[in-house]
């Protein structure tokens, strides 16, 4: 690390290398209290995801890109740029709002096409985290469903897991899967395969282009570390090898995590989809829990004995506890009941006695 | 001679002019410095590592409009300290959703445990090893207001003098002498009642707004 040699700088100088100035120090006698805060340093990985970031940032900033560029050979590069310019035009048929398809987001078209479902998925630690805490699949809730709907006496239908297999979000999990089992994406991807990307956004109509360019778009101002979490993501998925079923518990985590955003409303799913991996567990356990709840827990009469709580009140029975554990039961028994590591925190979760209260309302 | 600063403003005027390697030897020089800086102000290792990435982000992004008028380090310095601005905008931001900052409130919670075995009285702060008097100066640290905190980690950290401070910080020299001020006070009392007696100082923990 090359931190500056001088020590306590020139107050009232500008440039702090004075020589013999009174010497003012701004942390004045404290210095020595904080002296146990040690320098850190950056893993060795940083500066390559770093360079990596920048890279995939700026290929959303054509303009900007190309000014730097265009410089020292602007004139080896007129007749290329009238070239380009009668593509862009090609390209930005009608009212598309297509930026140009910039080489670097043709590398990651494959993300960039799929950003929706990776983007819900999150990251891998995140799915890593869900997987092992092994939520249960929610269940539906009876929000407007008369009695009579329900079936099985005093079972309510709604008990019953949510399976959703025609669902869209479902099938595109697949596509997206399929997509990013295709080809490379990312720097590593051949020209060939460019020009084949190119081609292919050269043929869709214009809807199709738009949300392309709305993709794009959204990938390019997405924070640096969620985008890095995104094309992690996409190369753990795009990584067809699974021998040891990596990717299969990813694949199951992305499509419980995906049951549980789907019941919400759009507007709440797009915040709860936005939150961090750490946020969004924490959400995940709160509704986890409200999820193992007995949905009317007073009886077939509605109104329940003395010690009828109302919505969410008394915990359902034992014998229904394989259908409605707790979340990370399962993880925790594989542990012997000990504190559960969090993968996408690095911190040790306390086991049950939070977890078994029920929450607030 | 040529100092860090002189090298840091060449690199940046050849990224200016599109030299790559001299961006990737930007970042290599400067990386540990800012996540130094931005782990004891956020008290989180990757929120350090991905602040650090902004910066270098922000940095490349506004590469044509430098000038090496002013010093290097005061530019990066600006820069960071609004990196670390909008974060603290966006975690509030995120607790409008109902959701607490777990990040800071889970390290804080530690801090704290730890604290309070050294606070027990059954080893003296002159016995205290050097864990928890660390765990005591980051308690400290966190306490202080995020201006407060980041004012006395440039100082401490990038030596950086009151202008330069106020430069980077975007404020005047004045406030940030009253800002430090406030700032050495409040470490002082708790970090000398602890090394004193073992017990962290009853004022320390409030803050400022």
């Amino acid at each position: 690390m090359s931190h500056p040699a001088s020590g306590p700088t020139v107050a009232g100088g500008t440039s702090g290398a004075g020589g013999d100035d009174h010497v003012v120090d701004p942390l004045d006698d404290i210095r020595l209290l904080l002296d146990s805060l040690t320098p850190s340093s950056a893993p060795e990985t940083l500066t390559s995801t770093t360079i990596e970031m920048v890279a995939v940032s700026s290929a959303g900033r054509p303009g900007e890109r190309k000014k730097s560029a265009r410089r020292p050979i602007r004139s080896l590069w007129g007749a290329a740029g009238c070239v380009l310019a009668a593509l862009l035009i090609g390209l930005a048929m009608g009212r598309a709002t297509t930026s140009d398809p910039d080489e670097r987001i043709l590398e990651y078209l494959p993300v960039v096409e799929h950003l929706g479902v990776l983007q819900e998925a999150g990251s891998v630690a995140f799915l890593r985290s869900v997987a092992e805490r092994d939520y249960p699949p929610p269940r539906r809730f009876p929000f407007g469903r008369p009695p009579e709907g329900r079936e099985g006496g005093d079972r309510p239908r709604f008990d019953q897991p949510a399976s959703a297999p025609a669902d869209e979000g479902w099938l595109q999990l697949n596509e997206t899967l399929e997509a990013l089992q295709e080809g490379p994406f990312g720097p590593e991807t051949p020209a060939s395969e460019i020009d084949a990307r190119r081609e292919h956004v050269e043929e869709l109509d214009d809807d199709a282009r738009r949300r392309l360019a709305d993709a794009a778009k959204a990938f390019q101002e997405l924070p640096l570390s969620r985008r890095h979490d995104i094309v992690e993501l996409a190369r753990a998925l795009g990584d067809g090898d699974d021998p040891e079923g990596e990717l299969q518990a990813l694949l199951a985590a992305a499509r419980s995590w995906h049951q549980w955003v789907a019941w919400r409303d759009p507007a709440d799913r797009h915040a709860v989809v936005a939150l961090d991996a750490t946020d969004r567990l924490e959400w995940l356990d709160r509704y986890a829990r409200f999820n193992v709840r007995p949905m009317f827990p007073m009886g077939p009469s509605g109104r329940g004995g003395p010690e009828g709580r109302g919505f969410g009140g008394e915990r359902g029975d034992r014998s229904r506890e394989g259908r409605d554990r707790r979340p990370g039961a399962d993880a925790e028994r594989r542990n012997g009941g000990a504190n559960v590591p969090d993968a996408a925190t690095g911190s040790r979760r306390r086991s049950a006695p939070e977890q078994t209260t029920p929450a607030a309302g | 001679m040529t100092t860090s600063a002189d090298v840091s403003a060449d690199l940046m005027l050849r990224v200016q002019a599109g030299d790559a390697a001299a961006f990737e030897q930007l970042v290599t020089l400067w990386q540990d410095r800012l996540v130094t800086l931005f782990l004891h102000h956020t008290g989180d290792h990757s929120t350090a590592e991905d602040l650090a990435q902004e910066v270098f982000l922000r940095v490349y992004r506004a590469r044509e409009g430098y000038r090496p008028t002013a010093k290097f380090s005061t530019w990066i310095h600006t820069i960071a300290n609004n990196a670390a601005s909008d974060l603290r905008q966006r975690a509030y931001r995120r607790m409008e959703h109902g959701v607490a900052p777990s990040t800071s409130s889970s390290s804080s919670a530690v801090g704290l445990e730890q604290i309070a075995i050294a606070a027990s009285g059954e080893r003296p702060a002159r016995e205290a090893d050097r864990q928890e008097l660390q765990s005591v100066v980051r308690e400290a640290i966190s306490s202080l207001s995020d201006n407060q905190r980041m004012a006395v980690l440039l100082a401490k950290f990038e030596h950086c003098s009151y202008e330069e401070i106020a430069a980077a910080m975007d404020l005047s020299v004045p406030a940030v002498k009253s800002l430090l001020f406030r700032a050495r006070d409040q470490l002082r009392a708790t970090l000398e009642s602890y090394q004193r007696d073992g017990v962290r100082s009853p004022e320390a923990g409030g803050g400022e707004p």
